[in-house]
């Protein structure tokens, strides 16, 4: 008996030890997509948290193995620094680019020792495209593979919505958080398909991000026909009738930036079923604006650094002719010994001075082009292209807290895809000899621009950029004016020999081929836009890799009118 | 010190000219030909082959054993033997500093490499002129039989080892220089030459000796 104490003294300290330890270990608990469900190469809301933590200093690692043996294989990491004060909610948006291998997430203390690890399913919640995405109550399904979700998690940042073909927002009770509203701005204004449902549910709803977006000026209820509430209120321009009840309005198309916003003047709940059909039949998807093929072209035509042909045939030749001459004309040894070794001195210099930073071959070329739209909302897409003349890893510096996502081909057997982001630092991945490599990034931005268009031929406009725009066109109601460079400060501008949009031009090649792309499918008809952009070029270096960035903006600011 | 011990004469001068001429032809051929990104896969004759250092390193193999037949021909010995091997090697290199700075150009932050090969370049064409000296000295002039044996011996030192272990041939050495791999096939290419250099001296003080006693 007495044996059998002493032991349970043991045991149960070391029980009661483990136990505590055990409940001390730090948890994770993942959240991914809208619902669990996501679209696989997007930019994927994830909510990560994390408990049984008191004060932690590590990192957050989310790991994810993409392809198959037959297809290559890649890895794609994606690290966020953390200091947590006992536990915490992570929401961040991460790259998910394939379903086949589950996706690992690990805290990780500062030395690197793994704290807790937890491995997410993707296969069960991928959608293979974008899909209808409903929040708020909505009576009827009005599409196939429609994801529903409260309007509490909706996601903050607009380049999420990626995944979403259309947001349909029905009867919610107490409306969208506001920085839920402005990413969805965001995301209308870049391609994003908006359906708004109103009537009595306008005013739970109402903000002025909607009003920004809205179809209609100055909104107000009604009762209609049939005795439901309608939104009336004054038609913006380009604003179309799609549907109509009992000799009422139902459904407004405005297209807004890139996007369209679908504005049902009632409630759902006052809708039969085949009026939900009639209304699902008029929505288009959401295509979010992409500069990439016009990226892609001008990586193509990048000048590709290099010492001239002529200027080496230049240096052979010289040192042939004038070793020759000295063994020739010299008259003793030792003159000429010293002759020889004085002209390949002052040919070691010439080449010196020649082979300088411009005329040195760049192992990476990276050409980044950004987009900065500024309508009610800022946002800014930046497409990245890579080219390497030779071995070696790349440093791609991306701004925020948003990674990047990269466009993988078919197959990945060719090159290295692995990718490594981490968050403030950027992303950096490995290019071979002769590859190249397409990223794109996303961001939100209140560009320092205003632009007041004062009367027929003059607009006034205030530029707080760091830089000037290298050159700007002020487009009024669909007629292009060229008004040249736009210097920091205020400066009226005056608007002469205007030309259709679809024949406007910039100087640069470079300009005019993003902003065509741009026209195409940004409503630029309507209302005052400035359009300016700017090209800087910079060279990099990380240790022995050197990269020569370029740097193209295309800036679009909204204006104002004041006639 | 008699007239014969001169850095430069009509006989070396040609190993330098070819070696300044074919230095100068690589140079050219080395410099990328594509002038946009869209044409450098198209046009890629010597793309991704250090074209030039292949060359820099053939051609200064070459001009050690032209050294080292010249030498025995005119029965230089002892340490100014090997003090005229090391001048003239590196009048040779200087010679081509010109194409060395302007290649620069071509590997830009490649500088340490750069004066590893330089180093290795003078290395290999020392053991080179050491070999020639050593298969020519019992003829003391130009000899079939020792033009074929230096080289095939030269052949099958650059070529051989490229199947096998490529630090080992001077080819291979350079590539793994450029490249900047780890130190331990970096190691193995400057220890080969230098201790087949050593053996040669070794060899040569053997031959030297029996000459003597002879």
């Amino acid at each position: 008996m007495k044996n059998y104490c002493s032991a349970w003294r043991i045991v149960l300290p070391t029980l009661l030890l483990a136990a505590l330890s055990a409940s001390a270990a730090p948890q994770l608990e993942v959240a991914l997509g809208f619902a669990e469900r996501f679209v696989p190469g997007t930019l994927t809301p994830s909510c990560v948290k994390i408990a049984g933590v008191d004060t932690f200093t590590g990192f957050l690692v989310l790991t994810q193995k993409v392809g198959n043996p037959w297809r290559g294989e890649a890895i794609s990491r994606v690290e966020i620094p953390l200091t947590l004060a006992g536990g915490g909610k992570l929401e961040r948006l991460i790259p998910i680019y394939d379903f086949t291998h589950p996706l690992a997430v690990s805290l990780l203390d500062q030395g690197e020792k793994v704290l807790a690890e937890v491995e997410i399913d993707l296969r069960s919640r991928m959608r293979e495209e974008a899909f209808p995405l409903a929040v708020g109550v909505l009576p009827f399904p009005f599409a196939d593979g429609l994801v529903a979700i409260d309007e509490e998690a909706l996601p903050r940042l607009w380049p999420a919505y990626e995944a979403v073909s259309s947001l349909w927002v029905g009867h919610t009770a107490k409306g969208l958080p506001g920085n839920s509203w402005e990413a969805i701005g965001r995301w209308v204004s870049a391609g994003g398909t908006l359906v708004l449902f109103t009537g009595e549910d306008f005013y739970l709803l109402d903000s002025p991000v909607l009003r920004a977006l809205l179809p209609l000026a100055n909104p107000r209820l009604s009762l209609g026909e049939n005795g439901v509430q309608i939104l009336r209120g004054e038609k913006r321009p380009n604003v179309r009738t799609l549907l109509s009840r009992e000799g009422d309005p139902l459904l407004f198309l405005r297209r807004y930036g890139a996007g369209a916003v679908y504005l049902v003047t009632t409630s759902a709940f006052n809708l039969e079923e085949t009026d939900f059909k009639a209304i699902a039949a008029q929505i288009t998807p959401a295509r979010l604006i992409d500069l990439t093929y016009a990226s892609a072209d001008l990586l193509e035509r990048t000048p590709l650094q290099r010492p001239a042909y002529l200027a080496a045939f230049l240096l052979v030749l010289a040192c042939l002719v004038s070793y020759s001459l000295v063994v020739l004309r010299a008259k003793s040894k030792k003159r000429m010994l010293v002759l020889l070794l004085a002209t390949s001195s002052i040919l070691c210099l010439s080449s010196g001075f020649y082979t300088n930073r411009t005329k040195a071959v760049n192992s990476v070329y990276e050409l980044k082009t950004s987009l900065y739209a500024q309508t009610s909302f800022g946002y800014v897409v930046d497409y990245y292209g890579l080219f390497a003349t030779m071995d070696g890893t790349a440093e791609v510096k991306v701004r925020g807290q948003i990674p990047i996502i990269q466009e993988l081909p078919r197959s990945l057997q060719q090159h290295s895809f692995d990718i490594d982001w981490v968050e403030g630092e950027g992303a950096s991945l490995v290019l071979q000899r002769g590859e190249r490599r397409y990223l794109r990034g996303f961001g939100a931005y209140q560009l320092p621009l205003a632009v007041v268009f004062t009367g027929d031929e003059e607009v006034r406009i205030e530029n707080d950029l760091d830089e000037p725009l290298e050159e700007a066109l002020l487009i009024v109601k669909g007629q292009a004016f060229s008004i040249g460079e736009v210097r920091p400060g205020e400066a009226l501008y005056y608007l002469n020999n205007g030309v259709p949009l679809a024949d406007a031009e910039m100087r640069k090649e470079s300009f005019t081929s993003l902003f065509r792309e741009f026209a195409e499918r940004f409503c630029l008809a309507d209302a005052v836009w400035l359009v300016g952009a700017t090209e800087e070029e910079v060279r990099e270096r990380y240790g022995t890799v050197r990269i020569k960035v370029r740097d193209i903006a295309l800036y679009v600011v909204a204006g104002e009118e004041h006639e | 010190m008699n007239k014969h011990y001169n850095l430069v004469d009509s006989d070396s001068w040609q190993s330098f000219f070819s070696l300044v001429l074919f230095c100068g032809i690589a140079l050219i051929l080395s410099i990328p030909p594509a002038r946009h990104v869209r044409l450098f896969d198209q046009i890629s004759i010597f793309s991704g082959i250090p074209v030039y250092f292949y060359t820099y390193i053939l051609f200064m193999g070459i001009i050690g054993l032209n050294l080292g037949a010249i030498s025995a021909r005119r029965g230089e010995r002892g340490w100014m033997l090997f003090s005229l091997f090391g001048e003239r090697l590196l009048l040779a290199q200087f010679l081509t500093l010109p194409y060395l700075l302007f290649e620069r150009a071509a590997y830009p932050g490649k500088e340490g490499a750069f004066v590893l090969i330089f180093l290795y370049t003078y290395i290999v064409s020392f053991l080179c002129a050491l070999t020639s000296r050593l298969i020519e000295e019992p003829t003391r002039r130009i000899s079939a039989h020792g033009f074929l044996l230096k080289y095939s011996l030269f052949i099958v030192y650059y070529l051989a080892p490229l199947s096998i272990l490529p630090p080992l041939s001077p080819l291979g050495a350079v590539a793994s220089l450029l490249s900047g791999e780890q130190a331990g096939p970096l190691l193995l290419a400057y220890a080969t030459p230098v201790l087949l250099a050593l053996a040669i001296l070794l060899l040569q003080n053997r031959q030297l000796r029996r000459d003597h006693s002879v």
